[in-house]
């Protein structure tokens, strides 16, 4: 429930900007030279920042500059807490947690589908768009047509008389993302986010950990169906695609800390004493 | 149980390593340079 107001706040809080929506205008203030730590469009009507994913693209673009501010932001939050923007934060995650709560047929996404992403982050967020000199992420992204692109749309008729091939394409990638994420859990993020990858990388090495009481484990697996990343925490604590959601954290066994805390319940002095066992005060 | 002292190095090393980007990127003078900006000119 708390992840769900944070989710919520954030959406609608970095696309707080109403004059934008309500002047057809772009807000071009000052904030918007900073990145949010999740995908957001800065073409949205309501958008107050950038998008990191866009920033690294327009480097990539122009060349001859290693995008050291964007890297060492990406790299201190993952540093901290790993991927949790992602649970927390992003609005595109949270339209797809939405989305999976439609009743609908639940498949699982094939294991050789996780993999795109890095393709996706190397291939089209960096490689492409050097070689085209264009930002094909953010040309493709479904979260840019979901913010951006619709609410233009809708908003301004000049814009609707205008529209090409490429919003249809990015349409359609939205539809089948939109159509997927009601069968399988976040398909977006576990399958394409360049952003999410990024992240991923830090999950290892966070000051944050998820940690899992092994002995007390009994490997029911129900985290992994709370698991909106459908991991089952128990066999991998430091899961590349776990968005420290924190949903896993209903178990008592699983739990969140930094590693200059003791792992949970292996302190022998918090142990419960077996039955039959005083235990000296 | 405490946990390995190699995991709590590595842990302030990535971190270290992150801020010293993050500072290096200010220093450069990159705040502002976005894909916005650049739609922008």
């Amino acid at each position: 429930m708390k992840r769900r107001l944070f989710q919520i706040l954030v959406a609608f809080g970095q696309n707080g900007f109403l004059l934008g929506f309500m002047n057809k205008a772009i807000y071009q203030g000052s904030l918007k030279e900073y990145c949010t730590p999740t995908l957001n469009c800065y073409a949205c009507p309501g958008a107050i920042f950038a998008c990191p994913i866009g920033t690294l693209q327009h480097f990539a673009v122009v060349g001859g500059a290693i995008p050291a501010y964007v890297m060492g932001y990406l790299a201190a939050i993952g540093a901290v807490v790993g991927r949790m923007c992602c649970g927390w934060l992003c609005p595109f995650g949270f339209f797809q947690d939405l989305m999976y709560k439609v009743r609908s047929v639940k498949i699982a996404i094939p294991k050789a589908l996780i993999y795109a992403k890095y393709l996706i982050l190397a291939g089209l967020v960096f490689t492409v768009s050097a070689i085209t000199q264009e930002p094909w992420f953010s040309k493709l992204c479904p979260d840019g047509i979901l913010i951006a692109g619709i609410p233009w749309s809708l908003l301004d008729e000049s814009i609707r008389a205008m529209l090409v091939k490429m919003f249809w394409i990015k349409l359609a990638i939205l539809s089948l993302f939109a159509v997927w994420s009601a069968a399988a859990k976040r398909p977006f993020c576990r399958t394409a986010c360049a952003l999410g990858t990024i992240f991923s990388f830090f999950n290892s090495f966070s000051v944050y950990q998820m940690r899992v009481d092994h002995r007390s484990c009994t490997r029911c697996d129900r985290c992994r169906e709370n698991c909106p990343m459908d991991i089952s925490i128990w066999q991998n604590e430091r899961s590349v695609d776990c968005i420290r959601c924190l949903e896993c954290t209903a178990c008592p066994v699983v739990s969140y800390k930094t590693v200059f805390e003791n792992l949970p319940g292996a302190a022998p002095a918090e142990l419960p004493a077996p039955a039959g066992v005083r235990v000296a005060s | 149980m405490n946990r390995p002292s190699r995991e709590k190095i590595v842990a302030v090393l990535v971190a270290a390593l992150a801020v010293g980007v993050l500072v290096w990127g200010v220093l450069a003078d990159q705040i502002g340079d976005t894909l916005f900006n650049a739609t922008l000119v």
